[in-house]
C-alpha cells in the first residue's frame, strides 16, 4: 500500500518541526479509517450489549445490584442510579444510537449518544461490564465524535450526495486527520503502559503469569491456552517479543515501511489472545483501530484494484449495482424524506418507538416473577451440612497443592525444562523440577530416587524460600544402576506430593554390546 | 486520468454540514479561513489536552502515583494484565435464616448474568465490594423467612487442577484430586449491613507463610500497635480495602481482570 507523506513526522525532509506537527495533524484526507472504526466499534460490541438486554434491571438499576466503579474507589454516589424503567429506556436508546452509528444516520449525535450512554452503563456495573476495552472503546467515542467520520460510508453522506443532480460534479469532503491521528497516538500509549505493566510484574517473563492465566476458564473456553500452559519457555519466549513489540509500536508505526509489519504482529497476538486468553471482544476492538492508520491513499488503491477484479469478474458489480438502484428507488433525489429535517424527524420518532417497545418488553419479560401467575419466588433452603462445609474456618493448606508440578528431563533453558521426559539412558544427568505454587511457607523439600520396588537409591533435599517458583534437583544416571524402571518422588513435611515415574534403559557397565 | 487527479477536479460536495452559519458560530465556519484557523487552533488545544492527560496517565501508572486516586483514573491507566495466581476462586452468598436455615443467595432464583464465558456475575468481584448487594436483592424479591444473617464465602481450589484430564494424564502420575479452601469474606445483618469484613484468602495464606518465621512472628507480636489504624475505609455500606500485595501482582486476586472479555 502506498503511504501519504503526512504519516511520517519524523523523516528529513527540509522543514521546521512546527510545520511537520502541523502537516500530521491538520493534513486534510477522506475520513475513511475513522469511518472504518466508526462501524466496526459497536458491531465489536453488539453481542454483548444484546446479551446484557434481559438483565438491565438487574446490573445496572436501583431496582437490582448496580456495581458502581466509582464505589470500588471509595467515591460513594458519584452518579445516580436510576430506577429500572428509566435504565431499560437509556439501554433501548444505546442499542438504537448503536445501530445508527454504525451505519452512520445522524452520525455525530448517535456517537455522542452511544458513547454518554455506553460510558454510564459501564462505568455503574463494575463486576460484569466494565473492562479495559470498556475505557478504549470510551476513548475511541470521543474522538470520533469529533471526527468527520459520517462524511463517508454513511446514510448521511449518501443523503447529502442525491442532492448533488451530477454525480461527477461531487467529490468526497477532506477534513484534518488529527482525530485519527489521535486515535493512532492513543494506541501507542496503551500498548506502553500495557508494556509497564508487565515490567512491573517480574513473573510475567518467567512465563508464569502467562501460565497460570492460560489455565483458568474465567473467561471463554480457551483449548490453546490450557495445551500451551503446559510449556512456559515458549510463554517466556512470547512474553519478551510482545514487550518489545508494545515499547517499538509507537515509534515504529509511523514509518511506511514498518506500518504494515507493527499492525500485522499486533493483530496476530491479538487474536492469539482469544485463543489462549479466551478474549473475545478485545480483541476485535484491538484490530477495529488499526483502520485508523488507514489513509485515503490506500484507499484508492485498494479501490483500485477492486475496480480491476470487478472487470475481470463482473458478478462483483451486481451486488453494488442492485443496492444503488434499490436505494435510488426507495428514496428517489427529489422525494423530501431524504432532506435533513425530515431524517432528524424520523429518528427522533423511530428512538421514542424503540424506548417504547423496549420498556414494554422488560415489562412482560418480568425477571424478577413479580407478576407470575404462580406468585413471587420463593426462597429454596440449601443443604446444611453444605453450608456449614463453607462457613467452617479456615483449612490448612495441603501440601500437593504447594506443588504445581515435578518433572523431569536433562536440559533446561530460562529456569524451565525444555525436554519433559520419561526415558533416560546412562550418563544423563536428570534434572528434576519442582514447580511450586505460591503463597506458601518457606519449605524443605525431599527429593528421592527409588527403583522399581520403591527401594530409596539416593536421596537430596533443599530448602525452597517462599519466593521461589522452582526448585531443581540433579540425578546422575551412572553406570551401576541396573536398567529398568525408577521413579523420583518429592516429599514435603514428610508427605509425599508427587512422583514421576521413569524408565532407565541402556548397558549397565557402559560398553558397547558386539553382536 | 489517477484517482487521485479525479477526485481533485471535483468540487466538494455542498452539504449543510458545510454551509455557511450566521451569528457567532461563524467565527469557526469552515467555509471562511478565519472560521477553519480558529477551528485548528481550537483542535491544537484540545489535541495538548488530551495528549497531556494520556501522559499524565502513563506516569501515574510507572511511578504508581495517584493511579487509584479518583476513578477517572481508571480511564487513563492502562494497567491489563496485572493479576495472577496459581489458585482459581468463586464466590458464594448465603444467608441464614431465623429458624436456622440456610439459603443460596446466589445464582437467585430467576437466574444470573454470565458475562464472561461460563460463571455467574457474582464469581467477578474479587474485592467482595458488591456481593452482598446482589444478596439483598435475592431477598427483596424472593418470600422467605426472616433472615438474621448474610454470609460472602470465598471458594478456592489449586488452578492445576482445572486442566482438562488429556493434558493432566500427560503429565501427571496422580490422578486429579481437586480440593476447595473456604474462606468468610464478610459477615451481615440480614439487611445487608456490614458486621464484618475479612482478608482474602490468598492475603491469608501470605500471612500464615509470614508467621511461619517464628523470629519474625515475635517480633510482630512485641511490636503490635494497640489500635488498628489503617488498612479498610469504611464506606457507607461496604468495606473497600486499600490495595495491598506483593510487587509481583501475586497477591492480587485474578478474577475480575480489568482486561475482560
Amino acid at each position: 500500500m502506498s503511504q501519504s507523506p503526512a504519516l511520517a513526522p519524523f523523516t528529513l525532509a527540509p522543514a521546521t518541526w512546527r510545520t511537520r506537527i502541523s502537516e500530521f495533524f491538520f493534513a486534510q484526507e477522506v475520513p475513511y479509517g475513522m469511518a472504518i472504526l466508526r462501524m466496526l466499534a459497536p458491531l465489536a460490541l453488539s453481542g454483548n450489549l444484546i446479551r446484557r438486554w434481559p438483565w438491565v434491571r438487574d446490573i445496572f438499576s436501583s431496582d437490582g445490584a448496580p456495581a458502581p466503579l466509582a464505589d470500588n474507589f471509595g467515591h460513594f454516589n458519584m452518579l445516580p442510579v436510576f430506577s429500572g424503567t428509566v435504565c431499560v429506556a437509556l439501554y433501548a436508546l444505546m442499542v438504537l444510537a448503536m445501530v445508527t452509528m454504525a451505519i452512520g444516520f445522524r452520525t455525530r449525535l448517535s456517537i455522542i449518544l452511544f458513547g454518554t450512554l455506553y460510558w454510564y452503563f459501564s462505568i455503574m456495573d463494575s463486576v460484569s461490564t466494565i473492562t479495559k476495552y470498556s475505557v478504549i472503546l470510551t476513548h475511541f467515542f470521543l474522538l470520533l465524535a469529533l471526527s468527520n467520520c459520517g462524511a463517508v460510508w454513511s446514510v448521511d453522506a449518501w443523503l447529502a450526495r442525491r442532492k448533488v443532480r451530477d454525480p461527477l460534479a461531487c467529490s468526497l469532503p477532506k477534513f484534518p486527520v488529527w482525530p485519527a491521528r489521535l486515535v493512532q497516538l492513543f494506541l501507542g500509549v496503551v500498548y506502553l503502559g500495557a508494556a509497564v505493566t508487565k515490567l512491573h510484574t517480574p513473573v510475567f517473563f518467567s512465563g508464569d503469569q502467562l501460565m497460570y492465566w492460560m489455565m483458568t476458564h474465567m473467561m471463554s473456553y480457551a483449548p490453546l491456552g490450557d495445551l500451551l500452559s503446559q510449556y512456559p519457555l515458549l510463554l517466556s519466549v512470547f512474553g519478551y517479543i510482545t514487550i518489545i513489540w508494545e515499547v517499538a509500536f509507537i515509534f515504529c508505526v509511523w514509518f511506511p515501511m514498518l506500518r504494515l509489519p507493527m499492525l500485522a504482529i499486533g493483530a496476530i497476538f491479538h487474536i492469539m489472545t482469544a485463543f489462549t486468553l479466551g478474549l473475545l471482544v478485545f480483541p476485535v476492538v484491538m484490530m477495529s483501530s488499526y483502520f485508523a492508520f488507514m489513509t485515503e491513499a490506500d484507499v484508492q488503491w485498494l479501490a483500485a484494484r477492486f475496480r480491476k477484479l470487478q472487470r475481470r469478474l463482473p458478478v462483483l458489480r451486481t451486488p453494488f449495482s442492485v443496492f444503488g438502484q434499490l436505494a435510488d428507488r426507495l428514496l428517489p433525489a427529489e422525494s423530501r424524506w431524504g432532506r435533513p429535517a425530515v431524517a432528524n424527524a424520523a429518528f427522533v420518532v423511530t428512538a421514542g418507538l424503540v424506548v417504547m417497545a423496549g420498556v414494554e418488553l422488560q415489562y412482560r419479560q418480568d425477571l424478577y416473577g413479580e407478576r407470575r401467575p404462580e406468585g413471587r419466588y420463593v426462597l429454596q433452603p440449601m443443604d446444611t451440612e453444605r453450608a456449614e462445609k463453607l462457613l467452617a474456618a479456615d483449612q490448612g493448606l495441603r501440601e500437593k497443592d504447594k506443588l504445581m508440578a515435578l518433572d523431569l528431563g536433562i536440559w533446561a533453558a530460562g529456569d524451565h525444562l525444555i525436554d519433559r521426559r520419561r526415558q533416560f539412558q546412562h550418563g544423563d544427568r536428570i534434572i528434576a523440577q519442582a514447580s511450586l505454587n505460591p503463597p506458601r511457607e518457606d519449605l524443605w523439600v525431599d527429593c528421592l530416587l527409588v527403583d522399581g520396588d520403591d527401594r530409596l537409591i539416593t536421596k537430596v533435599g533443599a530448602i525452597a524460600p517462599r519466593e521461589l517458583f522452582r526448585s531443581h534437583f540433579y540425578f546422575e544416571m551412572t553406570p551401576g544402576l541396573e536398567p529398568g524402571p525408577y521413579s523420583i518422588v518429592l516429599k514435603t513435611s514428610g508427605q509425599e506430593v508427587a512422583r514421576r515415574r521413569f524408565k532407565l534403559v541402556g548397558n549397565p557397565t557402559g560398553t558397547v554390546a558386539a553382536n | 486520468m489517477s484517482a487521485s487527479e479525479f477526485v481533485a477536479e471535483r468540487p466538494p460536495v455542498q452539504t449543510d454540514a458545510v454551509a455557511t452559519p450566521s451569528g457567532w458560530l461563524s467565527t469557526f465556519s469552515r467555509t471562511s479561513p478565519t472560521g477553519q484557523a480558529n477551528r485548528n487552533r481550537l483542535a491544537g488545544a484540545f489535541i495538548v489536552l488530551y495528549l497531556g492527560i494520556l501522559g499524565f496517565g502513563l506516569m501515574s501508572h510507572t511511578l504508581g502515583f495517584l493511579n487509584t486516586a479518583h476513578p477517572a483514573m481508571y480511564y487513563i491507566v492502562w494497567d491489563m494484565f496485572c493479576g495472577w495466581s496459581p489458585y482459581n476462586n468463586k464466590h458464594h452468598i448465603i444467608a441464614q435464616g431465623e429458624s436456622g436455615t440456610y439459603y443460596d443467595l446466589a445464582p437467585a432464583p430467576w437466574g444470573s448474568l454470565r458475562p464472561w464465558g461460563a460463571w455467574d456475575r457474582q464469581h467477578y468481584d474479587p474485592w467482595n465490594n458488591h456481593m452482598v448487594r446482589m444478596g439483598t436483592t435475592t431477598l427483596r424479591y424472593t418470600e422467605h423467612e426472616p433472615i438474621s444473617k448474610i454470609w460472602v464465602v470465598e471458594e478456592i481450589w489449586a488452578t492445576k487442577y482445572d486442566l482438562p484430564d488429556a493434558i493432566w494424564n500427560r503429565r501427571y502420575d496422580e490422578a486429579k484430586d481437586p480440593y476447595s479452601y473456604y474462606r468468610v469474606r464478610s459477615e451481615s445483618t440480614g439487611d445487608g449491613q456490614l458486621i464484618a469484613s475479612y482478608i482474602s484468602w490468598a492475603q491469608y495464606q501470605q500471612m500464615v507463610a509470614l508467621g511461619d518465621n517464628p523470629r519474625l512472628y515475635a517480633e510482630s507480636q512485641r511490636n503490635r500497635p494497640m489500635f488498628m489504624v489503617e488498612g479498610q475505609r469504611l464506606g457507607q455500606d461496604v468495606f473497600v480495602q486499600s490495595v495491598t500485595g506483593s510487587s509481583s501482582g501475586m497477591g492480587r486476586p485474578q478474577v475480575a481482570n480489568p482486561l475482560g472479555n
